[in-house]
């Protein structure tokens, strides 16, 4: 009960602040000509008994604070001086007509009094706006900066920099950060610092690694709008559904300070994040490769190639051969001027042997390579081997042994070996296994 | 490309005769008007991009290039299948709670019932794979693969009985008349193989009553050569594909080039779309002449793998068949491959009915998802199991041992997706005690639509038709890409 009174410090504390302004526009910018003294001293009283009543809220109001202490002492005291200050003035104002340095002593004080109160007023005021409410620096802000459509998240260096300080750092500090930092701490929370977002608030951890749904983190801001505990609060600016969803795909991939946007660039979620700030989410995806050979790929499709770009705005290519019964060894030498291009590249159900797969030696894009029933035998691990981005790699129905498996020490990039009716042994396998860990490999599935 | 290129200049060619038609007496009335400095860009390109144009591109790198649809036709119940609810058998005979149905629309099969029973499962639950999932006993072989699917208990529809729901699931309206959902990515992704049609429909026999229309597969305003190819469920899956005695390829092909000589003798005069569509089919059945024959022969399937599918496999025309020729089109890169069972449909004795049609479905089902997985092409096919809409949980009719039923139920149905960018090993989404409403996460069919076009690289709100002085979508003006399905 005695909390809510406090509450209602906002509400009471413009009344002073207003009437001692009148007070002073009496004493020093309109002088009346009759019943001055009076008028003033009435002033006076009213404004102290407000300002009583509005320090005593504040000081109750200060009971629960969210804020931090030293914040709210700069506001404090400046208001309870003020307070002191403004209720001298009356009993001075009663006898300065009779002595000359009482007067003086009054008008010095009616000053201090009002400059007292511009500080402590400017102090409450920072203290619910935010510290960089008044400034210019804010204004610019928010015209240039802080316009959700103009953040770009720095993404420029796609290879090492963190998710969270590129992408979840930018986001919390335009709409949490506000109301979540050294000076203003609601619900003891901060949100500033990696570190201090990790150790919560006072409703506990507000982020469970890896539990995104345990998180009050998510929690909070997937309650209904209306709910009293729904953040950002209601009036503020919103998290967009893009915003929402990489927030939630970060704690539930363990809310890493570090991890880098490559590990996770394929992302759906951090793509049509990155897409709603106006970024190409392609160019986040995807290797940067200069546009195919326009002859070359005219060649491609001469003799039954089907070439199409893997997505719009890409030079990247995948090719097909699907539609080549009669696929020959020299043919896949046609590639070589498009080496770079080629992220996808399907040889499945052809006739290639080894001297044709050499002729992909050092695709360095080359990400999904099929060759399920070709001919292709252990000849041909070497240049497999040296494919770096490979990451999807089908040998189903292929002559593949243990002794091709064995040259393959740390594919690192490679996700999914398919080896299914090769002859490739269980032992073999588990050798494979323990310099590839990261590799799932899929063999007869019942 | 070459195929997909020369649609696409071809369309281009056509688009610039439009354009600059009228770009030329746009600006002549630009000029007479005095507006002509305005725009920054002359009329005609204005105009130009106002076409419709097939993306031949996704706009974004994609998880899944191919799509098998295994429609199951008649509403499966949600209950008896994947949305296990232990209070169905505690309150096994009571009526359904009024605060539970609310004002939700009933069919017309029931609006004559005093009484709405809840009726407990036909069916025991266990669980199964490495988080514990509840399924039914009755379809086992899908348990084996719980692990490899992401099932999703809160889809919800709008439609109540089976034309328009199918339709809407199909097309994104209820009404027929709108292309599917195979020609939409037929137009706009184009074909992966020259020699196949890449959209292709097969209906099982041997499920149900309810009859099936082909305006599930119609390629509505869209070029028509981009509707569904339906095979027979026969032994010659298209008819009329081999050629007549005495009639060789060769004689096949010199008929072909004159026909279609003058068809584009009529398409210099007439421009018409269609005669090109013609064309184009044409020149297709004339290639698939090679082609079809040698995917619809099992005979190189080895035995353990038609064990896999079922006893039926051989018999053409049963779920089983078709779920293995859908495997040998995927292989051959068709992009849709569209499965009709019908037989869900248990308003009356559905303890025995549903395990008729799990019989006839499960065990292909789950061969299907694990025969792609071991050749490696699960990972960019997206597989799709479900009906248009689910079955209520109160007894349609007298609540019998044996012979209850449930109608239809729009409010809540389960399905699954596997592979193809698909999360998987998941449950998504949560219905009430009563498998009634849905409580958690609800994905509307528009949802389900956004989203197998996002696995597919396609942005659903950028796909675009216009018809009829309309710009129309698959998901028509709605619909959000369930992040959280996604792997």
């Amino acid at each position: 009960m005695i909390e809510l009174i406090g509450r209602l410090h906002p509400a009471i504390v413009h009344l002073p602040i207003g009437i001692f302004v009148l007070a002073f526009i009496f004493q020093y910018i309109m002088p009346l000509k009759s019943g001055r003294d009076e008028l003033i001293r009435f002033v006076l009283v009213v404004s102290l008994i407000f300002s009583l009543l509005a320090t005593a809220m504040g000081w109750i109001l200060s009971w629960n604070s969210e804020y931090a202490e030293a914040t709210v002492d700069q506001h404090k005291w400046p208001a309870i001086f003020f307070t002191m200050a403004s209720g001298l003035l009356i009993p001075l104002h009663i006898k300065a007509p009779s002595i000359p340095l009482v007067k003086k002593i009054y008008h010095g004080l009616f000053f201090v009094s009002m400059v007292l109160l511009m500080v402590a007023g400017h102090r409450g005021g920072s203290l619910t706006h935010g510290e960089d409410y008044l400034s210019l620096m804010a204004f610019q802000d928010k015209d240039d900066i802080k316009d959700t459509s103009r953040i770009k998240p720095n993404i420029s260096d796609t290879s090492m920099t963190p998710i969270f300080s590129a992408l979840v750092q930018p986001m919390l500090e335009e709409k949490c950060v506000k109301c979540h930092n050294e000076k203003k701490i609601k619900g003891g929370l901060r949100m500033d610092q990696f570190a201090l977002l990790m150790k919560g608030g006072k409703n506990g951890v507000a982020v469970e690694r890896g539990d995104a749904e345990n998180s009050l983190l998510i929690q909070r801001t997937l309650l209904e709008l209306d709910d009293e505990k729904h953040m950002p609060p209601k009036g503020k600016k919103q998290l967009s559904e893009q915003e929402l969803a990489l927030l939630y795909w970060w704690v539930h991939h363990g809310a890493s300070a570090t991890a880098p946007i490559r590990d996770h660039i394929a992302n759906d979620t951090i793509n049509p994040f990155i897409a709603s700030k106006n970024e190409q989410p392609i160019a986040v995806v995807l290797p940067e490769v200069k546009a195919p050979d326009s002859l070359a790929l005219v060649a491609l499709v001469k003799i039954g190639f089907h070439v199409t770009p893997v997505a719009n705005g890409s030079h990247l290519l995948e090719i097909s051969a699907i539609n080549m019964p009669a696929l020959k060894d020299e043919d896949l030498r046609l590639l070589k001027p498009v080496a770079e291009n080629v992220l996808w590249l399907h040889l499945a159900d052809r006739d290639i042997t080894d001297q044709g797969i050499a002729h992909i030696s050092g695709f360095k894009n080359l990400r999904r390579l099929d060759l399920r029933h070709s001919k292709m035998t252990d000849a041909s691990a070497a240049v497999i081997g040296r494919l770096t981005s490979l990451e999807y790699l089908n040998l189903v129905g292929t002559q593949i042994s243990d002794m091709g498996l064995a040259q393959w020490k740390d594919l690192g990039a490679l996700k999914q070996l398919y080896c299914w009716e090769t002859n490739i042994t269980p032992t073999g396998l588990e050798f494979f296994k323990r310099s590839n860990p990261v590799t799932k490999v899929y063999q007869a599935i019942n | 490309m070459d195929e997909l290129m020369k649609r696409h200049f071809e369309k281009t060619r056509r688009d610039f005769l439009k354009g600059s038609v009228l770009g030329l007496g746009g600006m002549a009335l630009g000029s007479l008007l005095g507006c002509g400095r305005n725009s920054s860009k002359p009329l005609a390109e204005q105009v130009a991009e106002e076409i419709n144009r097939p993306l031949v591109n996704p706009h974004f790198l994609p998880k899944a290039k191919r799509v098998i649809y295994l429609f199951q036709s008649g509403g499966p119940s949600q209950m008896e299948l994947f949305d296990y609810k232990p209070k169905l058998y505690e309150m096994h005979g009571q009526e359904i709670p009024e605060s539970v149905v609310g004002k939700n629309r009933i069919s017309g099969m029931v609006t004559n019932q005093y009484s709405f029973p809840l009726a407990m499962p036909a069916v025991s639950y266990q669980q199964y794979g490495a988080n514990g999932t509840y399924l039914s006993d009755i379809i086992p072989h899908t348990a084996s693969i719980v692990d490899d699917i992401c099932i999703v208990r809160s889809m919800f529809t709008e439609q109540i009985n089976h034309e328009p729901a199918l339709i809407f699931t199909q097309t994104g309206n209820q009404l027929s008349g709108r292309p599917c959902i195979g020609s939409w990515l037929s137009y706009g992704l184009g074909s992966m193989n020259d020699n196949l049609p890449s959209f292709i429909v097969m209906l099982s026999k041997g499920g149900g009553d309810q009859p099936i229309s082909n305006a599930a597969w119609s390629s509505g305003f869209l070029p028509s050569h981009h509707q569904g190819v339906q095979f027979m469920s026969t032994k010659e899956p298209i008819p009329f594909l081999n050629n007549p005695n005495g009639t060789d390829r060769m004689d096949r092909r010199k008929a072909l080039d004159y026909i279609k000589g003058f068809n584009h003798l009529q398409n210099e005069t007439w421009h018409d779309p269609e005669i090109e569509s013609q064309i184009s089919q044409h020149e297709m059945a004339y290639r698939m002449q090679m082609e079809i024959p040698e995917i619809t022969d099992l005979s190189n399937e080895p035995q353990h793998i038609l064990d896999m599918y079922g006893e039926d496999v051989l018999i053409p025309g049963t779920f089983a068949h078709n779920c293995i020729l859908a495997r040998r089109l995927a292989e051959k890169d068709v992009r849709f491959v569209q499965l009709y069972h019908l037989g869900w449909d248990h308003h009356g004795s559905i303890a025995s009915g549903i395990r008729r049609a799990t019989k006839q479905t499960d065990q292909a089902s789950a061969a299907l998802v694990k025969d792609l997985k071991q050749r490696g092409l699960l990972d960019d096919t997206l597989v799709i199991w479900g009906g248009e809409f689910g079955r209520t949980s109160f007894s349609q009719g007298k609540l019998t041992p044996d012979g209850f039923g449930r109608d239809h139920h729009p409010g809540c149905y389960s399905m699954w997706m596997a592979g193809g960018g698909v999360k998987p090993g998941m449950v998504y989404g949560e219905t009430d005690d009563f498998a009634h409403n849905v409580v958690r996460d609800r994905v509307h069919v528009h949802d389900f639509q956004a989203t197998m076009m996002h696995l597919l690289g396609i942005d659903h709100e950028k796909f675009i038709f216009k018809a009829q002085g309309r710009r129309y979508r698959l998901t028509d003006v709605s619909g959000h890409v369930v992040h959280n399905l996604l792997a």
